[in-house]
């Protein structure tokens, strides 16, 4: 079975990397580790990205967990609770370093066998994805072996999706198509090859190798709420609305998502 | 697996161009303007044939579909254009809805013979790589255990030139587009009797599984005085330059477009 290798940043201060800039790394650390900041981070992450990581119908993967070596100890401690029914996790700290470089040998030194192909997934800390979503990565993989093996490496992208917006009054969303997307977007790197899905530029990754696409169901969740890194730049709203019942009922059998539990969550302010 | 090619060389009928005509008459009198079909013909002897000459597969069909009302001297011109092609077809069809007439043209020679089928559009003053069919064919092979559940699935080709032929030769800017309609082929399973007109070639990827391939240069769009697409206000050419000989070498290796054929061919009054 190919091992699967899931990457999370979790407000990981790097050198460079965040479309927020600070002049220096103290400034950044000071930014990322506000406690506003975090509780927020906290609760979407409890809320959102792990809930379908847990209810992930092939368990087989990885997950790692990056944080900067000086999280904050209480957070650290939130961190692994929260964390700690889950064997796929492993919690990372490290020092503030080159994003794109660190992030790569971190996933080099994930892979156990290295004469063996390899599946890289990204995920950032507010987003959520189907709880298939694994299963289906290395049902599509598997599938296309022979266009694989042709290929240092290969794309799987599943585009549809949701943004929505988390908050006291539950879950107001709006379905999304959107190509080459962070979450839902899988890569299989060819056995004995040190590429990683930190190489290649998300957007772009259409440029660098075969892309697999699928039209299907809706795949991701994407949160657009305050401290969202790419929303602090100038960004176009998207306009959500409030979940039906039904919705929200999909929302829990697709992302494990729970509105009242957002509801609960996000009340506590 | 057979592999159908639908050309579409100045038919008359409804629908099917962005140039839109109050009449009949007055959209025969643009199309068979023999100025414009003089400068069709051209692209189509310099471009288009050639790269399907060239195909390095050579089972395929390419169905060239013309208007009851053609010009005869054109018509001979074609005839002899296209002597020396086995794969192909002109069929002759009165005016009538674009897409059905497309459809059933296609769907006329289509074996339906248990196996899935390739179809691909090229339009009159484009090109495709000599590879094209052997590649969409392989590709096609190595998808389908993923794909036996599907009615139908694209390959798209993704990167390209664009290119202006003229009596100094071709020039050209490198390009990278997807759904662009040249390159794309779709893959349907034996009994689906659709056809790659039932499909628009723009955005295909949101309503089927879509493998996008960006590795090799697989297209050139031709762009002249009357190309259909470029009749729309606004429409931005990117800059192009006339190619060296490595480029030249380039073209007459990929696409089997002969820059001195076209210095030739377009120097004519």
């Amino acid at each position: 079975m190919l091992q699967a290798i899931g990457l999370c940043r979790f407000s990981y201060p790097a050198l460079g990397g965040f479309q927020v800039e600070h002049e220096t790394i103290e400034e950044r650390i000071a930014y990322l580790y506000e406690e506003k900041r975090l509780e927020e981070r906290f609760q979407l992450f409890e809320t959102v990205a792990l809930p379908c990581l847990k209810a992930q119908t092939d368990p087989n993967f990885d997950l790692i967990i990056v944080v900067g070596d000086q999280f904050p100890k209480q957070h650290m401690d939130r961190m692994r609770d929260i964390t700690a029914g889950m064997p796929q996790v492993q919690i990372q700290e490290h020092e503030p370093a080159k994003q794109r470089e660190r992030m790569k040998d971190i996933m080099r030194a994930a892979r156990r066998d290295k004469s063996k192909p390899v599946l890289h997934f990204r995920y950032d800390d507010d987003d959520a994805v189907a709880i298939d979503f694994v299963e289906k990565l290395r049902e599509a993989a598997e599938d296309t072996e022979g266009l694989c093996d042709k290929h240092r490496a290969v794309a799987f992208d599943w585009h549809k999706g949701y943004v929505a917006e988390f908050g006291a009054d539950g879950i107001a969303a709006v379905e999304m198509d959107r190509l080459h997307y962070v979450a839902s977007l899988g890569v299989r790197i060819q056995a004995n090859d040190g590429l990683t899905i930190m190489n290649f530029a998300h957007e772009k990754i259409n440029k660098f190798m075969p892309v697999v696409s699928y039209p299907d169901e809706q795949m991701w969740v994407r949160s657009h709420n305050g401290f969202n890194d790419s929303r602090q730049k100038k960004v176009k709203p998207v306009s959500v609305t409030p979940l039906t019942g039904e919705q929200e009922l999909e929302f829990v059998n697709r992302f494990a998502i729970n509105a009242d539990v957002i509801r609960e969550t996000f009340s506590k302010g | 697996m057979q592999t159908i090619g639908l050309c579409r060389f100045s038919y008359l009928g409804d629908g099917g161009f962005q140039t839109m005509h109050d009449t009949l008459a007055d959209r025969e009198a643009f199309l068979y303007n023999a100025d414009r079909l003089e400068q069709r013909f051209r692209f189509f002897e310099t471009m288009t044939l050639p790269s399907v000459r060239g195909q390095t597969d050579p089972d395929f069909k390419f169905l060239i579909v013309i208007g009851e009302r053609f010009p005869d001297v054109f018509r001979t011109r074609l005839d002899n254009l296209i002597a020396d092609i086995p794969q192909a077809i002109i069929q002759v069809h009165a005016p009538d809805r674009h897409r059905t007439v497309m459809a059933t043209a296609v769907n006329s020679i289509r074996e339906f013979d248990g196996k899935h089928c390739i179809q691909f559009r090229l339009d009159d003053d484009d090109a495709m790589a000599v590879t094209f069919v052997e590649k969409a064919k392989a590709v096609a092979e190595l998808a389908l255990p993923m794909m036996l559940t599907r009615k139908v699935f694209a390959i798209d080709f993704v990167q390209g030139f664009k290119a202006r032929m003229g009596p100094l030769g071709i020039e050209a800017v490198e390009h990278r587009q997807l759904s662009l309609g040249i390159a794309q082929a779709l893959v349907l399973s034996p009994r689906v009797p659709k056809t790659v007109m039932n499909y628009g070639h723009h955005k295909l990827w949101h309503g089927m599984p879509t493998l996008t391939f960006a590795d090799d240069n697989m297209w050139a769009r031709g762009y002249n005085d009357f190309n259909d697409s470029m009749q729309k206000p606004g429409h931005e050419v990117q800059p192009m330059e006339l190619l060296d000989t490595a480029g030249e070498d380039h073209f007459r290796d990929t696409f089997n477009i002969d820059a001195d054929h076209v210095r030739q061919v377009f120097s004519g009054a």
